[in-house]
């Protein structure tokens, strides 16, 4: 065997390799996507319940429960942009906080076990969102990584391989710290 | 938690009465060792004694070369049998006392630390359990452990113990080679949330000694699931994360959660071996020195000593708080 067909056969083995760690980056990322998908829907069927469970006791915020209402119907609608679907889903963070404060006003449906059961259920969908979201971030800051650092960058070049943005919190999320806080997460 | 300030005051109108007591015990224990020595040391002589006369009764001298100076011999025997007889009495002597001392002082300080809390000097965690942590792999073949704490903080189930386990590397035919797998602290709480996989936190020695290589090497490393990065960079530098489920090990592994196995680390101890597990915390806790343990021949009424064994259980129960085990906003009640 011929020295060069020996180095073309490395060089070939080389490309091989990195193109397939891309793809596995590539994959790592859509699969992390999948994840937040998977706990927003399980955050989609949870509201109902909510708004069922509370609008007995809350008569002063039945505008924020028929808003939340209509933002589950429009998230699930599917006729939706990516990035209208993260402002939903902010949208809805922001909501869930709002009744999550306005509950603390209502001492009765703070001891109904039926809501204390629901309430817990949210946090832990929250908290597996959040978890779900570094996640990708995770796995989106590693691809990205290969897209852009030498040798692999050549290979994603080629294949047209480009950068993904991270999922940054909004600034609707960022005020709702506090509520975070409140729970002690 | 209680403060070191709870615990003094605590020494002083309760302890301090106990360990008089057993300050009073304790001399009396020295006594009864030193009457037994002396007792089977009279014993000895004696039978020496006997030997001698009886060897000069039957070979005409009490030593005689040309003979095997069998009665000699028989009480030679005796005697040593007599020593061991000895040792094993003053062995339970000391042991009586020191186990009297932990039922009294270390039972009334976990006590005193939670009433929730119960204290036995003599059991440990099960081998079963240490094993079911998945922190230590390697087979064991010898475990054994004393000073279990168990009992619920709040919300939470927690249990712990002082564990040795050994490893037979090699059983050559006069003397078998053991090697040390664990020494320490095993502590034992219900975590507070639901999971399914299995994860694991250990220090980060690789990465901290060969930088990007160790991190390759760790990347490699499948045997524990995969290796998960997480965005805690002071996090990073001490340990190394491995699951099952990289959204999983972020749920279970909160940013408030990272930075309280920090805190605890930079704390109180030194080297932290985490794994979740079953829906348990495991946490192995490296220790060189024994645990626990009184002395016989030196006063043990001492408050600085028994600050000691209070500081210990105290921090391993605070675990518990510092880990923030008792929030259960999440399914798991």
């Amino acid at each position: 065997m011929s020295v060069e067909l020996i180095i073309i056969i490395a060089v070939l083995l080389l490309i091989v390799i990195l193109f397939n760690s891309l793809i596995a980056k590539r994959n790592a990322v859509n699969n992390a996507f999948a994840g937040i998908d998977s706990y927003l829907k399980k955050r989609y069927d949870l509201i109902p319940n909510l708004v069922a469970a509370v609008q007995k006791y809350m008569e002063h915020e039945r505008g924020l429960l028929t808003e939340i209402t209509e933002l589950r119907s429009r998230a699930i609608s599917g006729n939706i942009s990516d990035s209208e679907r993260v402002e939903l889903d902010n949208k809805i963070t922001h909501a869930l906080g709002a009744i999550n404060i306005a509950v603390e006003n209502y001492p009765d449906l703070k001891a109904n076990t039926n809501f204390l059961q629901l309430q817990a259920a949210l946090n832990e969908v929250e908290e597996q969102l959040s978890a779900a979201r570094r996640a990708y971030n995770a796995a989106v800051n590693s691809y990205n990584n290969a897209v852009q650092m030498f040798p692999t960058n050549l290979v994603a070049m080629i294949m047209g391989f480009k950068s993904r943005p991270f999922f940054e919190a909004s600034e609707a999320e960022r005020q709702n710290v506090n509520v975070k806080n409140l729970f002690n997460s | 938690m209680k403060t070191i300030e709870e615990f003094k005051n605590f020494f002083d109108t309760v302890l301090h009465i106990d360990l008089n007591l057993l300050e009073h015990k304790r001399q009396k224990t020295i006594k009864l060792i030193f009457k037994n020595i002396l007792i089977y040391i009279i014993i000895i002589v004696l039978l020496i004694i006997v030997g001698l006369f009886v060897n000069k009764l039957i070979y005409g001298d009490y030593f005689n070369e040309k003979e095997y100076n069998i009665p000699i011999i028989v009480s030679i025997v005796f005697s040593i049998s007599t020593i061991i007889l000895l040792f094993q009495k003053n062995g339970r002597v000391i042991q009586e006392f020191i186990s009297n001392f932990k039922k009294v002082v270390i039972g009334k300080i976990v006590k005193f630390i939670n009433e929730n809390l119960s204290y036995s000097p003599t059991e440990y965690i099960p081998p079963e359990q240490f094993i079911k942590s998945d922190i230590f792999r390697d087979k064991i073949n010898k475990y054994y452990g004393d000073d279990l704490v168990s009992g619920v903080i709040d919300k939470t189930e927690i249990k712990f113990s002082e564990v040795h386990a050994w490893k037979i590397v090699d059983s050559g035919e006069d003397k078998e080679k053991k090697r040390q797998i664990f020494e320490g602290i095993f502590f034992i709480a219900d975590f507070h949330k639901n999971f399914n996989g299995k994860y694991f936190i250990f220090p980060d020695f690789a990465q901290k000694r060969f930088g990007g290589l160790g991190k390759f090497f760790q990347k490699m490393n499948f045997s524990r699931g995969k290796l998960i990065e997480l965005e805690n960079p002071d996090f990073e530098r001490e340990f190394v994360v491995y699951g099952s489920d990289q959204i999983e090990a972020r749920y279970l592994l909160s940013s408030s959660m990272m930075e309280r196995i920090l805190k605890l680390k930079q704390g109180k101890f030194q080297y932290l071996f985490i794994s979740l597990v079953n829906s348990c915390l495991y946490i192995a806790l490296p220790f060189k020195k024994k645990l626990f343990e009184p002395s016989v021949f030196r006063s043990n009424n001492d408050y600085r000593k028994t600050e000691e064994f209070f500081s210990l259980i105290n921090d391993t129960v605070s675990i518990v708080e510092e880990l923030n085990l008792n929030t259960r906003i999440w399914t798991k009640e």
